[in-house]
């Protein structure tokens, strides 16, 4: 890439400026900052889109009664099953119980803790939803 | 608040890198006394690399990686330079923190391999679960660590409660507290000798490992997987693939071009090092195919954005993809042929 083609397309980055390696006109490198590109600012775009797609589903589901809280939390914090295990040290087992309105009405102010503190927010945000 | 009981400042010199890993390596080993630049780095490193591994999920999507694996270029860099490193993980958060602080209280600057997705100081829309990103941590001000994080151009502050959190990120390549330093410089480092040993490594590792996701098969075998996409998936899902093989190629940390850039940029500053103009010569030969990388980006982002122009497919960008491919197997045969 020449220097002079080097892109300034600000996107989402909150005028975050990367560096990027390119050649200058005598043919040595050299380094520019950059503001983005759009190339990439389209896939940015379209991955957070789908994102807010999968968060509008939890959140419908949750509203229907068909799923517990902790599955929009767990959605929002672009998490999975596997994942929250990790965080957690709860089985997936008990996750998947606790993803439901029942499993989830049943669990101990100590269990909801464990979900709240792996998602740095207080309990009384994680049972409820927008 | 200003306590000068509670406050450490070491010296460290800040410089943006593209890609954090190298970006912390050369300046860790500058700081230590070895004049290393973020290319040199990444090229000894061997930070180079390709593989697309479609049962590897991360985020839900397939693996598509341009760099080797996480705390390599770190490790293998201080190998090849003779450096004895210190590399430290930790089960309890606590005694990870704490020992940071000792090592700070000591003067000493270190590294920590960190998730992306719990720096506040990080743009929302880069938060993602990624958990291979390093920083240099060379201070701290009464709860706050002072922190030079290489990707950005200037150093940062964190609260002792984020890097915490960030530190003990879970997930795929969890960083567990993962902490390094250079240990003792010795007395006489080769680096010419490092800088053949790395091209080297970078150049059997792209055409001589016979796996089909790895190196230049690899990018053959994306190749293949981008043209049955259309026919597999659905149509927003084709371009969710897409859009993922550009943000790995192109987001932030690789310099453009999946690193390709950056690795010219090394072959340009090894040439005199080595005394060997043809390196000069491969260098213009990557940059090229770089760009060429940097058009399967473009073509793909107007796919997923459905404005395809004229002879944008995927069969189109899946053409590119093997011309990439082709290219670096001769590109990488050349170059080690140069070195051996």
């Amino acid at each position: 890439m020449k220097k002079e083609d080097v892109p300034q397309d600000a996107g989402k980055l909150g005028g975050l400026l990367e560096l990027a390696y390119v050649v200058s006109a005598s043919g040595a490198y050299t380094t520019v900052q950059s503001s983005g590109w759009v190339a990439k600012n389209v896939a940015n775009d379209l991955v957070w889109e789908e994102l807010g797609r999968h968060q509008e589903t939890a959140l419908r589901e949750v509203k229907e009664g068909l799923k517990s809280p902790l599955a929009y939390h767990m959605v929002r914090f672009q998490m999975n099953e596997e994942m929250l295990a990790d965080y957690t040290r709860f089985s997936r087992r008990k996750i998947r119980r606790h993803l439901t309105p029942d499993g989830f009405r049943a669990l101990e102010p100590d269990d909801l803790r464990r979900y709240a503190d792996s998602f740095n927010i207080k309990v009384d945000e994680l049972c409820t939803t927008p | 608040m200003h306590d000068p009981v509670n406050e450490i400042v070491l010296p460290f010199e800040h410089r943006q890198s593209a890609h954090c890993e190298s970006g912390v390596t050369a300046n860790l080993f500058r700081q230590a006394g070895v004049p290393l630049t973020e290319p040199l780095a990444f090229g000894i490193g061997s930070g180079l690399f390709f593989f697309h591994k479609p049962f590897i999920k991360m985020g839900g999507y397939p693996l598509t990686a341009f760099r080797y694996l996480p705390g390599h270029v770190f490790r293998r860099a201080a190998k090849l330079l003779g450096i004895p490193v210190c590399a430290k993980q930790y089960r309890d958060p606590g005694l990870a923190m704490a020992d940071l602080d000792r090592f700070l209280a000591s003067g000493r600057p270190v590294g920590l391999q960190v998730g992306v997705y719990w720096l506040p100081y990080f743009p929302p829309a880069l938060r993602f679960h990624f958990n291979a990103h390093n920083l240099v941590v060379y201070g701290k001000r009464g709860d706050d660590y002072l922190i030079s994080d290489p990707t950005l151009d200037v150093p940062v502050v964190c609260s002792s409660a984020a890097l915490r959190k960030a530190r003990f990120a879970k997930g795929i390549m969890a960083p567990r507290g993962c902490l390094y330093y250079p240990d003792k410089i010795p007395p006489a480092i080769d680096i010419p000798l490092a800088i053949r040993r790395g091209i080297l490594k970078t150049c059997s590792r792209m055409v001589d490992i016979p796996m089909p996701f790895l190196g230049v098969r690899g990018i053959r075998y994306l190749a293949s997987s981008v043209r049955k996409w259309p026919k597999k998936l659905n149509e927003r899902d084709a371009r969710l693939q897409l859009a993922q093989v550009i943000r790995m190629q192109e987001e932030i940390g690789t310099g453009g071009a999946g690193f390709r850039f950056l690795f010219g940029a090394f072959l340009q500053e090894a040439a005199p090092l080595l005394g060997m103009p043809a390196l000069a010569g491969m260098s213009v030969e990557i940059t090229a195919i770089g760009d060429v990388w940097r058009e399967v980006a473009l073509r793909s982002a107007r796919l997923c954005k459905q404005r395809p122009v004229a002879g944008d497919d995927y069969d189109s960008i899946a053409g590119l993809l093997l011309q990439c491919a082709d290219r670096e197997e001769q590109f990488f045969k050349d170059l080690k042929g140069l070195c051996a």
